[in-house]
């Protein structure tokens, strides 16, 4: 399943970690816990890589790792070839916090305008950019806002427009649909999905399973800083001696005919049941409706 | 090693040092213009301009402005004196005492909220990702907490000096030509201006006598010789102070003693004498003739005329009247606010708020106690010169020079210490000895102070 770690990264590798391991020590520097403990990744171009764990697995503590926000015990990270603290490489990444930190006092606008000067982006790109961002992620109406006075939901879609006002190269994402409603998330799942289209390398950790099934090409399962397994979504999710067949319009008739047929040719149907869909589809589709309603 | 660098910039003429200096902080400066540096100017400035939006909101900023009226206000309000000049003297004492104090006391509050507030809030976690040095983080900080404390020296200068051109708005309830029986000396301080002659008869024998000497003026005291004790040498007994009343000393008191008359003087000298502390002047038996009137003329130096001093320790400006000295006063406050700005900014990366905003107050009120500690050594240099002892006055300077190198070790602030306060000392020192004192101030608080800072910030680790 997984495939072998590379010792060294690759020209295509875009995010790269080798044995690394974080100890968080008490003010005297004696260790106090180990975070994260020998841990290889190696995120290529393009794809979306999943960091999946219960609360407390090491996920954030590996992108704050990532970024050069701390610094690991052991063990070595490149991001884009570079170190995570090389101010040149920062000029590709986006990130988007567990919460999003802003100053709470600028609007959206500002917000944006503020980060991009801080890629010293001309005037002209700041502008066109902080405008199709902000009406991206559907806050056009409450831009001129001071962040102070948006919802939970509000301020982290302005965290998200701020990750990528510099049309970052790599995307780390950490848990950016937490506190949002099943519609904002399903919109932000679509951006993400949007992202890689353009050819984007995304990081996203999450503890929600739906989220990394739905969206990543590849994932790694951390359990207290341990790497539990990792690799592509599809082979890890494949039951190799089960097959599902989807027909639609099939008559009861008919399907006692398919059982049949399965069974004379040595298999054994061991479910069958009309398809559902999922709460979240259901839950879109019926606000909906109703919001077509109103408008 | 340290030693003998100080040693060596305080024994050389420290002209082309200062100039070495300046030009290197000058191609420094000039290497933000190149078109490889532009960016980061425009990151430090994008930095600076939401510092100065963020301490605009902060509610500290507007509770010490409107602090900073009421002792001005206080000033103009009141008798004072019952003068015009009186009410403008006391109203400068208040208003620069206050900018001081509170103008150093809100860059520290500031400064020391701002880093140690975004690592507190996480919101470093955003800005600490984006491609901007740690130490362009720092300085845009304090560029812009600096701009806040510009602006509100500008706005007090600009409050006080409509305050003392509003003095003659509010009629006077004495007049300044009066003979006045009583009074004290702290009168006779707030009365800094006037040309009235003070009797104290509180003092001993009720005949001390107070008066002030306008710059370029004379005053002639006469005491009559004892018949009885002509045999014994006279102490005469000065305290002198004057209108800059932070200076530690007169420049250029011309002090005549001799017998009442055509007579030659038993002593003409002009000294450089403390303020406010008393030093006597003792005649000789050999240079009295028997009894008489013996007339005392205090001198007062024109003011524009004071002599340069050569001093690397101390800053001092030359007293050009109302407009410049506010400037200047002004301009040496922000030096001080830039300083104190660069160095609480540069701690509050590593330190809490609480703790940055004591080892800001700590600077405040070290830097105070510095001056002090300056103040009494210089006070030996003047006795040396007083008592006149040729012979040995070179060899108590260097004692002295000695004193202030040490002192220079020991307390790497205090070239601030003067910082506002001594634009009133009346001294006109060369532009030579203000860009040394700026330099001084500048580069040992800065990198004594701000640099270990900057180093502790650049290794933290501000996702924890």
């Amino acid at each position: 399943m997984a495939e072998p770690f590379s010792t060294a990264p690759d020209a295509d590798s875009v995010l790269w970690c080798n044995g690394l391991t974080k100890d968080f020590t008490d003010i005297w520097g004696r260790p106090t816990v180990r975070s994260v403990e020998n841990l290889n990744l190696d995120v290529k171009r393009g794809e979306i890589f999943g960091l999946l764990g219960p609360n407390g697995a090491g996920k954030t503590t590996t992108i704050k790792l990532i970024l050069g926000l701390i610094f690991p015990t052991s063990g070595q990270v490149r991001v884009l070839g570079a170190d995570p603290r090389d101010v040149e490489a920062k000029q590709k990444i986006g990130y988007l916090p567990e919460e999003s930190y802003l100053h709470r006092f600028l609007n959206a606008e500002e917000t944006l305008d503020f980060y991009g000067r801080l890629f010293d982006l001309p005037k002209e790109v700041r502008r066109e950019r902080a405008a199709k961002l902000i009406e991206r992620v559907g806050l056009s109406h409450a831009r001129k806002r001071p962040l102070k006075e948006y919802s939970k939901g509000m301020v982290r879609r302005v965290g998200l427009a701020q990750c990528l006002i510099n049309d970052p190269e790599l995307i780390l994402l950490d848990e950016p649909t937490s506190g949002m409603d099943p519609i904002l998330s399903r919109e932000i799942k679509d951006l993400i999905l949007e992202l890689k289209a353009q050819g984007k390398t995304v990081l996203l950790s999450s503890h929600l399973l739906g989220d990394v099934e739905d969206l990543c090409d590849r994932l790694a399962m951390l359990y207290r800083g341990r790497l539990q397994l990792e690799g592509k979504v599809s082979e890890l999710l494949e039951v190799g001696d089960v097959t599902e067949v989807e027909v639609k319009n099939l008559s009861d008739a008919a399907m006692k005919a398919v059982k049949a047929e399965a069974e004379r040719h040595g298999g054994q149907v061991i479910d069958s049941h009309r398809r559902r869909e999922r709460l979240e589809t259901l839950f879109i589709r019926v606000v909906e409706r109703e919001r077509g309603k109103k408008s | 090693m340290r030693e003998a660098i100080v040693n060596w910039y305080y024994a050389s003429p420290s002209h082309p040092a200062i100039i070495l200096t300046w030009a290197v902080i000058g191609l420094a400066m000039l290497t933000l213009v190149f078109p490889g540096n532009r960016r980061l100017a425009r990151q430090i400035f994008a930095v600076a301009v939401l510092g100065f939006r963020e301490g605009l909101r902060l509610k500290v900023l507007w509770t010490v402005a409107a602090l900073a009226l009421i002792p001005g206000l206080l000033a103009f309000f009141s008798d004072a004196d019952g003068t015009h000049a009186g009410r403008a003297a006391l109203i400068l004492n208040y208003c620069l005492s206050t900018g001081e104090l509170l103008g150093a006391m809100l860059i520290v509050l500031l400064s020391a909220l701002s880093v140690a507030h975004e690592i507190e809030s996480r919101i470093m976690h955003t800005f600490g990702t984006k491609p901007v040095p740690r130490w362009a983080i720092l300085l845009g900080k304090a560029l812009g907490f600096w701009a806040i404390d510009i602006a509100f020296l500008l706005g007090l200068t600009i409050f006080t000096a409509v305050l003392v051109r509003s003095v003659p708005s509010r009629p006077e309830t004495r007049s300044s030509g009066s003979f006045t029986t009583t009074g004290t000396w702290d009168d006779l301080r707030r009365n800094a201006l006037t040309t009235r002659e003070y009797e104290a008869p509180d003092q001993i024998g009720g005949g001390d006598k107070m008066k002030m000497i306008k710059p370029g003026h004379a005053f002639t005291w006469r005491f009559e010789i004892d018949p009885e004790k002509t045999s014994e040498p006279i102490a005469i007994r000065f305290q002198i102070s004057s209108t800059h009343t932070f200076a530690s000393h007169i420049e250029n008191l011309g002090i005549k003693i001799g017998y009442d008359g055509p007579a030659m003087p038993i002593y003409d000298q002009k000294l450089k004498v403390p303020q406010d502390r008393p030093f006597n002047l003792y005649i000789d038996k050999k240079d009295l003739s028997g009894a008489g009137t013996l007339a005392v003329t205090l001198t007062a130096a024109e003011a524009r005329n004071a002599p340069s001093v050569v001093a690397t320790a101390r800053i001092g400006l030359a007293d050009d009247g109302l407009t410049q000295n506010l400037a200047k006063a002004a301009l040496l406050m922000a030096l001080q606010g830039w300083v104190l700005a660069l160095i609480t900014t540069s701690w509050s990366g590593v330190l809490s708020f609480p703790v940055t905003v004591a080892m800001g107050l700590i600077l405040v009120l070290g830097g105070e106690m510095s001056r002090h500690a300056l103040e009494l050594m210089a006070v030996h240099v003047s006795r040396a010169q007083e008592i006149g002892v040729d012979a040995t006055r070179s060899g108590m300077q260097q004692e002295v020079s000695e004193q202030l190198r040490i002192l220079l070790r020991l307390l790497p602030d205090f070239q601030a210490a003067g910082g506002p306060t001594v634009f009133v000392e009346g001294q006109r020192l060369s532009g030579w000895a203000v860009a040394d004192a700026i330099l001084m101030m500048g580069l040992v608080r800065g990198i004594a102070w701000a640099l270990p800072g900057i180093y502790l910030f650049h290794r933290r680790e501000v996702g924890r």
